[in-house]
């Protein structure tokens, strides 16, 4: 973590280079995509495509193979079945895009130490207890979300950005965006806010959200959860859900 | 000499100038709960004499207007700022500290930001905002349209009257001096975990709100409600089906379409608002849920009474819409009011003056009447909408 507390984490990752930032599957529309999974792991998973798989096991210390045929845009969610594993990190997003992906990517997550340590030695946790102490964009908290190249929005004064949320934790996280009004273009839990402008925006637990931003003035300016308890990390401020937008003229 | 004289003049002018809206940041507040609890605050205030009141005084602007907000630092701790939230103000004017300019001991700090869209904002202190917030450095900001005074924004709804809702929490442990003396150096600040128990609703909560009559919507017209969300939780608002809700905005902004909900949820940071327009006459009350979002559960909940009035009863809305505490009183009249207002008349029986106070924009009011002598006195309370009310109170 931020402050180097140790905490049991899993994740999985398009190459070989496991990291809690790398959850991210972009293909283009219409790619016939073959999916290799290899399990590390010394237990089995299940792993649930949305829209497209709704299950496939794969053993512990072992490998699964299935094909999809992407033929619909969006964002899908891509995650374990087990409640307790996605918990434990195992939750990420298959982007599907017309053009060349241009886009940032933040996978929100928050934690509680003590319910992952339980985790890790097989005891139970109770989520009506739940009370997380970390709070990240792409498995980083501030200052440290800024060395992501893709959850740092960098742009110019009238560029479209857009923006690629999944809540890949289990609580809301509500952004808010300093500087600019962002346009929802689309969400798969929240789909009547399409179109809506807005300064601040409730991703729920499971969400997969694009906001679209035209920056019209330069500056640096901050993006964070306005639930200000998850600007902290360990109870210290400001180590939580913290970033910010560089726009230049 | 003559020159001289004339140069100071016009410096004073442009210092008066400069101050469209004042807030001075304090850190010495109090504020007694429901439950007669006090606790330690920090928040804003338009004068020196004035009590920080949490939530701070709402401020109001319209469309277009070229706005400066002096901010007066006279706290004994920490650094200040001023986040406009919503606005999208320059980086200058964002009030974030090591982006923008924090506002020391006794300092000044201009915020200037040309009024955008009709809408409901808010404002807050950015410094350790974790802290500052929950200590009580928050209000809402609204903007009207240009020249349209019951109107959404322009070509908009008309509406009768308006009301806002802001929402927040308290956890009495983040109010003990230990934690909200905090280090001047901001990059580390330790905050106790967050277990709010008073669930307030522009300041008030529980049995505060329980004045039967506080709220007066009228029938066949529209009132614009405006919820604002600046707590950690997130806020289940339930509407009667009654009252025929359409959602109509939120974050300043229009929505596309409108929505026939009559439950929102508002999340902190979130703006709403709401156009009711009953058909009947009824009494219930608007239920606000306050929702872990950790958890999902419930855990706190704030109701808002309210009667329907036929148009044509008007001037009777106010009726019971003001709360006296003690009555009769000691050394202290405590004055609370879902409806804000701006002003208090104390008289004796032979119509002597004995106290005025004109006061920015508040929802509660506390009177010291320590020099008051025993008898019975007329208090006349003065709403943000011109109109008044005037009750008995004794002095034991």
């Amino acid at each position: 973590m931020v402050d180097s507390t140790e905490v049991t984490y899993k994740a999985f990752s398009s190459d070989t280079i496991l990291g809690k930032n790398r959850q991210l599957f972009s293909v283009m529309l219409n790619d016939n995509v073959q999916f290799k999974f290899v399990n590390r792991d010394s237990i089995a998973h299940n792993v649930f495509i949305e829209s497209w798989i709704e299950g496939i096991n794969i053993p512990a210390f072992s490998t699964a193979d299935t094909t999809i045929i992407c033929n619909k845009t969006g964002v899908f969610s891509v995650e374990d079945i087990d409640e307790n594993e996605r918990y434990l990190g195992l939750s990420g997003s298959l982007v599907v895009s017309v053009n060349e992906p241009t886009y940032f990517y933040w996978n929100l997550k928050e934690l509680q130490s003590s319910f992952s340590n339980l985790l890790d030695e097989s005891m139970p946790i109770n989520f009506n207890e739940y009370q997380p102490n970390y709070f990240m964009i792409n498995g980083r908290s501030n200052p440290d979300i800024g060395l992501d190249s893709l959850a740092k929005i960098r742009g110019k004064v009238g560029d479209t950005l857009r923006l690629v949320i999944h809540n890949g934790g289990n609580s809301v996280h509500s952004l808010h965006f300093h500087g600019y009004h962002f346009k929802i273009i689309s969400s798969n839990l929240k789909p009547f806010a399409i179109g809506w402008e807005k300064d601040t925006y409730a991703v729920l637990a499971g969400e997969n959200v694009v906001v679209e931003i035209v920056p019209d003035k330069p500056g640096e300016y901050p993006v964070h959860d306005h639930n200000l308890v998850a600007t902290t990390a360990n109870n210290i401020y400001p180590n939580g859900m913290f970033t910010t937008l560089v726009i230049t003229p | 000499m003559r020159s001289k004289i004339v140069i100071l003049f016009l410096a004073v002018s442009f210092l008066v100038k400069a101050q469209d809206e004042l807030l001075i940041a304090r850190t010495t507040g109090t504020k007694t709960l429901v439950d007669g609890t006090v606790i330690n605050t920090f928040g804003f205030a338009k004068r020196l004499s004035e009590n920080p009141n949490v939530p701070g005084p709402t401020l109001e602007f319209y469309e277009g207007d070229s706005v400066v907000i002096d901010m007066w630092n006279v706290s004994q701790a920490s650094t200040h700022t001023i986040h406009l939230h919503g606005l999208d103000v320059n980086q200058q004017n964002d009030g974030v500290p090591h982006l923008s300019f924090e506002v020391d001991h006794m300092e000044h700090g201009l915020y200037r930001f040309k009024a955008p869209h009709p809408g409901t904002y808010l404002y807050h202190c950015h410094v350790v905002s974790v802290l500052h917030v929950q200590a009580g450095m928050y209000g809402l900001l609204v903007i009207k349209p240009k020249g349209e005074e019951n109107m959404t924004w322009e070509n908009g709804y008309k509406f009768r009257r308006a009301y806002n809702f802001l929402t927040s929490e308290i956890d009495t442990a983040w109010h003990s001096l230990d934690v909200l003396e905090h280090s001047y150096d901001h990059s580390a600040i330790a905050v106790p975990d967050y277990k709010p128990t008073y669930f307030l609703c522009n300041g008030l909560a529980d049995s505060e709100y329980n004045f039967g009559d506080s709220l007066r919507f009228s029938t066949g017209a529209n009132s614009y409600l405006r919820f604002a969300n600046i707590g950690y939780y997130g806020n289940r608002i339930i509407l009667p089906k009654e009252l025929n809700t359409k959602v109509i905005d939120s974050d300043g902004r229009p929505l596309p379409d409108v929505f026939d909900w009559d439950t929102i949820m508002i999340y902190p940071g979130e703006r709403y608002s709401v156009l009711v327009n009953p058909t009947v006459d009824f009494a219930d009350s608007i239920k606000i849920e306050y929702v872990n979002m950790n958890t999902y559960q419930t855990q706190g909940i704030n109701k808002l009474s309210f009667k329907t009035y036929n148009s044509a009863g008007i001037e009777s809305h106010l009726k019971g819409s003001i709360k006296i505490t003690p009555n009769p009183f000691y050394n202290e009249l405590h004055i609370a009011s879902i409806n804000a207002f701006k002003g208090i008349e104390l008289c004796d029986v032979l119509g002597n003056q004995i106290l005025a106070e004109s006061l920015t924009v508040c929802n509660e009011y506390r009177a010291n009447t320590t020099s008051f002598r025993s008898g019975v006195y007329i208090l006349k309370v003065k709403f943000l909408d011109g109109t008044s009310l005037s009750k008995k109170v004794i002095k034991y």
